[in-house]
């Protein structure tokens, strides 16, 4: 039972980052239709905020496969 | 094997268990063929082990020096041929995109931030060749990186503004006498955490696509075995399998771009904070 629900600790885990990163994304679409000539900033920053969500992500993901 | 001979005949699906522990083999970086029956184990001096990824590692240092060698030839006004272009545009798109993140001189550090980005994305790119294992896709490659990374950065805000100079400036302006050393301390914690964030994002990523990529090819063998076997069943899950391992191979491709892109970013990120403003 205890090993049935560990296969749940990497799920759980994913939902706040697919959350997070959503959010960033809909804010970085926003303000680029806001300011168009800032585009290429923003960009750069969402691609930075993505990747710091997405490597919590991934440790999950490979601690689960490796332990 | 006994279980797998009389499994043998059995559907896709319960030859499965074989199968992955069969892929899980080949994914142990002290094996150089995966079939464990025909182990050949890299030496191991003591407790370390040179792992099969480290080979790889060398093979695309040397891929990395020939590509060089390769576009320097080429070096003209106006370049000619898919190749050369290919190239001029990554090499422009790092110095657009990576390298005007320091705002300080970003000239100088310009061949520091090429090397680390076409470094990661030629070992990303040599992981995708099906039967290798990239450097990247081992912790031990990934760290070495950051930790270069890391003293670089440190070097280069050292040059820039003076030894100590560099560490006190650690600490931002208005902080209030009592509490500095604290906030030292924390900046110095976050200062290390970085590499090992760098080290970890660039592996799991590598490490989880190839695996994922191996668990998507097994099933599509399996499935594609039973279909060609006569097993009506499955013929309708053969090309779903199929299109999917398509579709995660180009997904792997984009990460392994993505990922060295991320990586020089951060590093120019972090470059630009050790350097800093006056």
């Amino acid at each position: 039972m205890s090993t049935a629900l560990a296969s749940f600790a990497y799920p759980l885990g994913l939902i706040g980052a697919a959350l997070s990163i959503s959010w960033l994304g809909q804010t970085a679409a926003k303000s680029i239709a806001r300011q168009p000539e800032a585009g290429s900033t923003i960009q750069t920053v969402f691609i930075l905020g993505a990747a710091f969500i997405e490597a919590l992500t991934l440790l999950a993901f490979v601690l689960k496969l490796i332990g | 094997m006994a279980a797998e001979t009389v499994a043998a005949n059995a559907g896709p699906l319960q030859r499965l268990s074989g199968e992955v522990t069969h892929l899980l083999a080949s994914l142990d970086p002290t094996s150089i063929f995966g079939n464990s029956e025909h182990l050949v184990r890299i030496k191991s001096f003591g407790e370390w082990t040179i792992s099969v990824n480290l080979i790889y590692f060398l093979i695309a240092s040397v891929v990395i020096i020939w590509l060089g060698f390769m576009v320097a030839k080429r070096m003209s006004i106006v370049p000619k041929g898919r190749f050369i272009n290919s190239a001029e545009f990554l090499i422009e798109f790092v110095r657009n995109n990576v390298a005007s993140i320091v705002k300080h001189d970003p000239k100088k550090y310009e061949p520091f931030l090429l090397t680390a980005f076409f470094f990661v994305l030629v070992n990303n790119l040599i992981g995708l060749i099906p039967g290798t294992h990239p450097g990247t896709g081992i912790i031990g490659g990934t760290l070495a990186l950051a930790v270069v990374v890391l003293v670089y950065f440190n070097m280069v805000g050292i040059k820039e503004k003076g030894f100590f100079k560099y560490w006190a400036g650690l600490v931002p302006h208005g902080v209030p006498a009592p509490i500095a050393p604290v906030i030292w301390i924390i900046e110095i914690v976050s200062m290390l955490i970085r590499p090992v964030s760098l080290a970890i994002r660039l592996f799991a990523n590598i490490y989880a696509g190839h695996i994922i990529l191996g668990i998507f090819a097994l099933l599509t063998g399996l499935f594609a075995e039973a279909t060609i076997q006569g097993l009506g069943a499955y013929i309708a899950a053969s090309p779903g399998w199929a299109i999917l391992l398509i579709a995660m191979y180009v997904l792997e491709l984009v990460v392994a771009f993505v990922q060295a892109y991320v990586f020089s970013l951060l590093t120019a990120v972090y470059i630009d904070s050790a350097v800093g403003s006056h």
